[in-house]
């Protein structure tokens, strides 16, 4: 395959954003984690689900050939970290946090569980 | 903190991983499994033994002499050959030139059905030597849409039209720079629609009765859909390190639809370069194309002094190369399924010079 430059970089970026957005979640997911903690279990559901929607997206929009493959294995390894994170942090969570920003991370948790759910059932149905 | 939570997060942590290694890309490597010439082998294995590869099927033509080399499979594993159907399409047009049946200032739309279209009034050889001025692809945005997500995303066939959208798609096309070297599958699409409508007959049948029957090419075929596939047809892989989709030869089969195996691409190559195979006038290189010459789709370039004629060929999971020196009768022919491109190496094997 003849991979260009562009190529490369666009896969790279992805496969950046992938850990980003994984390692982000499981710092988040620590307790006392400060600004950036986990609000509520809504919270917890949105930032899962949007690692939901772009595990597939790197799945498909990634030239693998271009990368090392063992990056699909880490990120894979850091998602499986982020999401025994949350699972463990979930118990102390309120439900629905107390602030106003609740209502916002509820409809971002119903909204990214959807899209995530839309992109992995469509890869289902129609990956070869 | 519980124990049910601690086993619930190590079964979701499985779970995550569970999922990424059953769907995970996979690059393969050129497949151990050689057989053929060893001399053969030993050189295209120095050449194709870098990069995401699979099966290989290398053959070498001679004179009245044939090698062949196999990484995995043998002469009769099916290749999707892509853009070397082009080359069919051109010695059709050739020999329907001969037959009487066209020239090659034939106007599209003295065959086809595009009213006031611009596609109208580009000629058969215009088209057999992209020089029609028509886009690549579909000029429609819901075909460049489609052709995005089917294709780069899903590695599916881009190419699922049948014949009636075909020309909707022609229709719709302008042309930019008539005269001028720009690649068209959609020129060659409407070219073998053109040539089977001149016969009276599809393109399929066309391409049977005068080519692949007469020189022997049984193995050579164009699946139209799943079921026309072979029980045994070789997956190719993507890029994206998955399997691909096959291509199916609907309208767009005489651009690129047409797969084959190492023994009949073998026949193919040496009725080309004894003259045996019907309109072999296509390979006369006629027209400037970049810095080579082209004549109905073949592509002729001067590699260090020798005259190579050529044609390339590429789907979602195969590539492929025929190369022909025809002044020292030899031909190259090299099928891959996978996407990492074969073409200067080819050239290599067939005349010792590298070329890019």
């Amino acid at each position: 395959m003849n991979t260009d430059l562009t190529t490369v970089a666009v896969s790279a970026f992805l496969c950046l954003w992938w850990a980003v957005a994984a390692v982000s979640l499981a710092l988040a997911a620590r307790p006392g984690a400060g600004r950036r903690h986990l609000a509520d279990r809504w919270d917890a559901l949105s930032r899962t689900a949007s690692l939901g929607f772009l595990v597939p997206l790197c799945l498909v929009a990634v030239t693998w050939t271009a990368l090392p493959v063992a990056l699909w294995y880490l990120l894979t390894a850091l998602t499986a970290a982020a999401v025994a994170a949350v699972v463990l942090r979930l118990p102390g969570l309120p439900a629905r946090g107390p602030d106003t920003g609740a209502p916002a991370r509820r409809a971002s948790a119903i909204g990214n569980t959807a899209l995530a759910a839309a992109v992995v059932c469509s890869l289902a149905l129609f990956l070869p | 903190m519980r124990t049910r939570t601690i086993v619930a997060a190590c079964l979701a942590a499985l779970l995550v991983i569970a999922l990424g290694v059953a769907v995970a890309p996979r690059v393969p490597t050129l497949s151990a499994a050689e057989t053929g010439d060893p001399d053969l082998l030993d050189r295209a294995r120095d050449l194709y033994a870098d990069g995401p590869r699979d099966l290989l099927g290398v053959v070498e033509v001679d004179g009245g002499d044939t090698t062949t080399a196999h990484f995995g499979g043998g002469a009769d594993t099916d290749f999707e050959i892509g853009s070397i159907s082009k080359t069919m399409t051109a010695l059709l047009l050739a020999d329907a030139i001969e037959r009487g049946e066209v020239t090659e200032e034939t106007p599209l739309g003295d065959l086809l059905d595009l009213g006031d279209a611009p596609a109208a009034d580009v000629t058969l050889a215009e088209l057999a030597s992209h020089r029609s001025g028509l886009p690549r692809l579909s000029p429609r945005v819901r075909d460049i849409a489609a052709n995005i997500v089917v294709f780069n995303f899903l590695g599916r066939d881009p190419y699922r039209y049948d014949e009636a959208t075909l020309l909707d798609q022609a229709r719709a096309a302008g042309l930019a720079d008539r005269g001028e070297s720009h690649y068209s599958n959609l020129g060659f699409a409407l070219l073998g629609l053109a040539l089977a409508e001149a016969a009276g007959t599809h393109y399929p049948d066309l391409l049977h009765e005068r080519l692949l029957d007469p020189l022997g090419m049984d193995d050579t075929h164009l699946p139209r859909t799943g079921a026309d596939l072979p029980a045994d047809a070789t997956p190719g892989h993507t890029a994206k390190g998955r399997t691909a989709a096959p291509w199916l030869a609907m309208a767009y089969a005489p651009a690129g639809g047409v797969r084959s195996t190492p023994a009949d691409m073998e026949r193919f190559a040496r009725a080309l370069l004894d003259g045996t195979a019907p309109g072999t006038a296509a390979l006369e290189p006629r027209w400037p194309s970049g810095e080579d010459r082209i004549g109905y789709a073949w592509v002729t370039t001067d590699v260090d002094g020798t005259e190579v004629t050529w044609h390339n060929g590429g789907t979602g999971g195969f590539t492929s190369m025929l190369a022909l020196d025809r002044e020292a009768d030899r031909a190259v022919v090299v099928l891959s399924n996978t996407t990492t491109g074969v073409e200067g190496r080819a050239v290599e094997l067939l005349t010792g010079q590298e070329w890019s």
